[in-house]
């Protein structure tokens, strides 16, 4: 059987011959391919040649479908293969059987096509096929039969089918008869082709019965798979030779068997290990994980009881509780302990169902499903210890923990907090009792604990507090307060940690008070120090300045000159010695406080030459000085500290030094900014420090060498004086020497330069104003009224409240009416002048505090102002006076001090004055008299006191002058003062003071 | 020369008066309050002082208080240049405050405590009262 297939196609990029060549190879078929660009002509000449036309083309064109047709009518069979959608819209423009239009790409439905083709090119007569008939017996057996039935011809043309067999495969029985089997009969397996004519071919050949492979499908019309097993044989009757197919759908069956083959699968890959025993419990399976999960493989535990798993550890009594149960048809939970082949332990989780017989209702299995829960239990075990932990350390944390819900209610609380409030016995109660916290300033009502909660809770704030919590009138504990909020199973709690701080309290106040005691007592120390360098300054000051007097002096001889020279010497050592000590003792006490100000190093070594000179001169040294003279003029610094370190390093080195030099040299680096590196060397050639000796040189009362003090002199503190200050400076201090040759002391420091020597600023005085609280009330008396105006609106805009009058007589009214702090009195008035109208005032005041009053005059003459003074007048002012004039002269008599002097001779009547004055006078002329000088001294200050009370200050002058007098031991110019004074005192006691 | 001492504790005070009346006519004061009396005194006479010594440390009115009510008196009363009082301000206080107030306050001189020959003839040269 051969066939020629003539493939004519657009393209051959679908390996439709390579398809139809292992499809249809048992055919052997001549496959020519075509291409319809070529030409027609040729393709006309070809065709006839050719049973079948397979036309692939994705589009149709008229051209192809004239062309189509044109091959159809020169081949026996053609097949169209196509896409699905020329299919559906022009599917019944080529008016051939649609079976025979394919889309291409469903390659079953092709196969199929093309193998119908293939059989009708060969056998095209199917009248011949309709006229086949059963014997009448075999027909209505066949009818009858469950099964399916086809019969086919040699040709494999279908030449019978019974009813099933139609209803089977979706064909109508007349539509079937005459096409090839194998369009009615199409397979497949797992989705391929099956060909039946391949089956048909094994069975004609090899002359045996076939089956179909397992899991074949048959493809019905309408598409539907079903599951079928078959039987194909040759029936040889009558003259008919043929194949029968006997079929059967066991699509049922497969879908059980489907089923149970998944279930078995499911059970075999469980997670959870599965058991299966028999009714007496041998083992009849297990799955994959019970093998991973014991270790035992099926082989080892079939037919075995599970006890193999047996813990020791798991009580007999769980085993009889679970035999108990499932043996009495229920099911048996539990965790158990077993071992696994190799021994180690683990848990399981175990359920154990009993499965009953469905007929005989008895018990024919065990199912057991176990999961192993050993990390399950270890984790388990873990956090139970973990809590357990927890809990205790919150409960002994070493401060109180108390967690407070959202409605103020204690949630948690640990020991501490019992143990703080061990006197409150119930925890409801507990809160109530804390909330006498209150903080040291606030009210009594303000309840603390609430509004930290709230702060926490509602503003989450975190809270950090002291406060005292009073547990009755007089007693407390000052707790220390920690809140912050937290999140506990999405509920919000205020986290409150409470510490008693009391004792830390208390001993806080208590080291206040230390603190305050002791910066009491450096104070005194301090103050003492300072006291004590004016103290013991002073004598000193006395013993130098008049043994120098005294050398000075003529006559002397030369054994008091040499003995004066002693003292002076001692003298000065003493208060260089005293001086050391003192400086020492106020940098240890951090008492001396550095200046910032300018200051010239070039003076400084000037004063420097100056003061050593002398001394160098006298032990025949040379003493150098060299500071450069392009150095910055002014340095930003402690100058007199600058001087005592060039002066103790130049004392020391003149004094250590018998013969050679001692030099300063001054150097300066601008570092940057306007900062200068000076260095300060003091270099001579002495008899030098060994390094020995060199580690305690610095040290406060050390020399050297404990015999120099005695060779040299000094305290042994100036070094240290002197490394003090330059580290005070923020300097550094080095030295570097040889024995016998010479030391050189090198001091660095860093300075800024001064932009300009420091201005002598001259300070103004400025009037101090009354302030808002104050209201001093004055009063000014002024006929003139531009005059009026200007004292008012001076005094207003000062700050002090106004009252005005315009003659003395209003004055005397308004003073009588309320009392003024102060008055500016005219003296020139109408109706009544000032100085009468004071008078009257003064004498109406008299009890009152007393009041200031001041003469405001145009008369500038000379006395004036002594007369109005004299007159009862404080103090008295030019007209025209500025402001600040006027505000300063308040400032003046508003002095507490001096109203109280004032105050102090207000008592003074005019006679009581006369008489103690008369008293003074008479008791200084008997002491002068008796040469009692001191005691003439006393009576003259008394004298003055009166007078400066009254305004007598030309007689006060005249007092004085005899003071100065007195002072100075010159009696005799004394005298005729003291006359003048005298007569002076007549002129005033004639004097009327009304 | 009219010199003017204040002085109040008794030895430097004698000191400084020995010391001065070698090179004119010495008033002695003893406090700051005094002090001004006497200046104000003199003035007013006109016969002023040329020279004033003002210890610091004194009672009542002390050495710089004094120092600033002269340099005011003199500015009020319109008194300039070289017919000013000159002031050598005198003390045992060497810290810097009062010297660089003093100086501000318009004092010439200063001599640190222990006065000695040397030292008051060391400023009267530098003021040129004496060469």
């Amino acid at each position: 059987m051969s066939i020629n297939i003539f493939i004519y196609t657009k393209k051959d990029d679908r390996g439709i011959k390579e398809w139809i060549e292992s499809n249809f190879d048992y055919m052997k078929p001549e496959i020519e391919m075509y291409h319809i660009s070529d030409s027609v002509n040729e393709l006309e000449s070809i065709l006839p040649h050719f049973s079948i036309l397979v036309y692939d083309s994705n589009r149709l064109y008229e051209k192809d479908l004239s062309m189509f047709n044109h091959c159809r009518n020169n081949c026996l069979g053609v097949l169209m293969l196509t896409s699905r959608a020329v299919i559906k819209n022009h599917g019944d423009d080529f008016g051939i059987d649609p079976a025979c239009i394919v889309d291409i790409e469903d390659r079953h439905s092709m196969c199929h096509a093309l193998s119908r083709l293939v059989f009708t090119s060969q056998e095209t007569d199917l009248v011949k096929y309709r006229q086949f008939t059963l014997n009448e017996s075999i027909f209505n057996l066949f009818e009858k039969t469950g099964e399916a039935i086809f019969l086919a011809d040699d040709n494999n043309a279908m030449v019978y089918m019974n009813q099933k067999a139609a209803s089977i495969s979706e064909y109508t029985i007349d539509s079937s008869i005459g096409q090839p089997i194998d369009s009615i009969l199409k397979l497949s397996n797992d989705d391929m082709f099956v060909s039946i004519l391949d089956i048909i071919n094994r069975v004609k050949t090899e002359h045996i019965n076939l089956g179909l492979p397992k899991y074949t499908q048959l493809v019905t019309r309408t598409s539907a798979k079903k599951f079928i097993s078959a039987n194909v044989s040759i029936v040889e009757q009558d003259q008919f030779t043929g194949i029968m197919i006997i079929l059967r759908d066991i699509s049922t069956i497969m879908k059980n068997e489907m089923q149970i083959r998944m279930l078995s699968q499911a059970v075999e890959h469980s997670p959870s290990s599965i058991v299966i025993t028999d009714a007496s419990g041998n083992i009849e399976y297990v799955n994959e994980s019970f093998e991973k999960m014991t270790g035992y493989t099926f082989e080892e535990v079939v037919d075995k009881n599970p006890r193999i798993l047996k813990s020791p550890d798991t009580h007999m009594l769980v085993y009889k509780d679970l035999w108990n149960t499932i043996s009495a048809g229920r099911v048996w939970h539990g965790h158990l302990k077993n071992l696994k082949k190799d021994g180690t332990a683990y848990w399981e989780e175990v359920s154990i169902a009993p499965v009953l017989d469905e007929k005989t209702g008895k018990i024919k299995n065990y199912l057991a499903m176990k999961q192993d829960i050993t990390i399950e239990r270890e984790l388990k075990e873990a956090m139970k210890l973990e809590r357990q932990n927890l809990t205790s350390l919150l409960e002994s944390a070493p401060v109180g923990i108390l967690l407070i819900d959202k409605k103020y209610r204690i949630n948690r609380m640990n020991g501490r907090i019992r143990h703080l409030f061990e006197n409150v016995n119930e925890v409801t109660k507990l809160y109530d009792y804390i909330q006498n916290v209150r903080h040291l300033d606030l009210p009594e009502n303000e309840v603390k604990i609430k509004g930290i909660i709230d702060q926490v809770l509602k503003e989450n704030i975190d809270v950090e507090a002291e406060e005292i919590l009073w547990e009755g009138t007089n007693t407390y504990k000052w707790l220390r307060i920690n809140a912050t909020g937290v999140e506990l199973q999405g509920d919000h709690f205020a986290l409150v940690s409470l510490d008693d701080i009391t004792e830390n309290k208390e001993m806080e106040k208590q080291l206040e008070i230390a603190m305050k005691e002791a910066r009491e007592a450096d104070n005194a120390k301090s103050m003492f120090l300072a006291n004590m360098s004016h103290e013991i300054r002073t004598p000193i000051n006395g013993i130098i300045g008049m043994t120098e007097l005294t050398l000075d002096t003529e006559g002397l001889t030369k054994e008091q000159k040499e003995n004066l020279n002693m003292v002076k010497y001692s003298s000065n050592n003493l208060l260089s010695i005293i001086n050391d000590i003192l400086d020492i003792s106020k940098i240890d006490a951090n008492k001396i406080k550095l200046e910032n100000i300018p200051l010239s190093l070039q003076e400084l070594a000037k004063n420097a030459k100056k003061a050593f000179d002398f001394k160098a001169k006298e032990k025949d040294i040379e003493f150098i000085v060299k500071v450069p003279e392009d150095m910055p003029a002014y340095f930003i610094g402690d100058p007199y500290r600058i001087q005592q370190v060039l002066n103790n390093l130049l004392s020391n080195a003149i004094k250590f030094t018998g013969e050679g030099h001692v030099k300063l040299e001054i150097y300066s680096n601008k570092k940057e900014n306007d900062v200068h590196k000076v260095r300060i060397e003091v270099q001579d050639t002495g008899i030098g420090i060994s390094k020995e000796e060199m580690t305690a040189l610095f040290e406060s009362f050390s020399q050297v060498d404990s015999s120099i003090t005695r060779k040299f002199g000094g305290t042994g503190l100036g070094l240290a004086i002197t490394k003090k200050l330059v580290e005070l400076m923020g300097g550094k201090i080095t030295v570097n020497s040889q024995k016998g040759i010479g030391t050189v002391f090198t001091v660095s420091l860093n300075l800024n330069e001064s932009s300009s020597v420091l201005e002598r600023v001259e300070e103004e005085l400025v009037p101090m104003l009354p302030s808002e609280e104050e209201h001093i009330k004055a009063l000014i008396v002024e006929d003139d009224k531009v005059n009026m105006q200007i004292a008012k609106d001076i005094l207003l805009k000062s700050g002090y409240d106004v009252k005005q009058a315009f003659n003395g007589l209003e004055a005397v009214e308004m003073a009588k009416k309320e009392v003024f702090d102060f008055i500016l009195m005219d003296i020139q008035l109408p109706e009544m002048d000032g100085i009468t109208a004071s008078k009257i005032i003064r004498k109406h005041y008299e009890k009152e505090t007393y009041v200031p009053i001041i003469a405001v005059t145009a008369y500038a003459l000379k006395g004036d102002k002594e007369r109005f003074l004299e007159e009862g007048m404080d103090e008295y002012l030019a007209k025209p006076y500025n402001k600040d004039a006027l505000l300063l002269m308040l400032n003046k008599v508003l002095n507490p001090d001096y109203l109280e002097v004032k105050t102090i001779y207000r008592g003074f009547r005019e006679e009581q004055f006369k008489g103690e004055m008369v008293e003074q006078v008479t008791a200084l002329n008997k002491m002068f008299e008796a040469k009692n000088y001191t005691a003439v001294s006393r009576h003259i200050n008394k004298i003055r006191q009166l007078c400066k009370a009254f305004g007598l200050k030309a007689f006060g002058s005249k007092v004085f002058k005899l003071q100065l007098q007195i002072r100075k031991g010159n009696y005799t110019k004394a005298e005729p003062i003291l006359l003048e004074t005298n007569v002076a005192l007549k002129e005033i006691l004639k004097k009327e003071w009304s | 020369m009219k010199i003017l001492i204040a002085e109040d504790e008794m030895i430097s005070r004698k000191f400084i008066y020995k010391f001065m009346s070698k090179y004119g006519d010495c008033d002695l004061t003893i406090d700051g309050g005094e002090a001004i009396d006497a200046y104000m005194m003199a003035l007013d006479e006109e016969e002023p002082y040329d020279l004033i010594c003002l210890d610091i440390m004194m009672p009542n009115v002390d050495g710089l208080k004094a120092l600033k009510l002269i340099r005011d008196i003199e500015k009020e009363r319109g008194i300039n240049g070289g017919d000013k009082v000159k002031i050598i301000m005198t003390t045992a206080l060497s810290d810097v405050n009062n010297v660089q107030t003093a100086f501000n306050s318009g004092s010439e001189g200063y001599a640190v405590k222990p006065i000695n020959v040397q030292k008051l003839t060391d400023v009267m040269k530098r003021l040129k009262l004496i060469s």
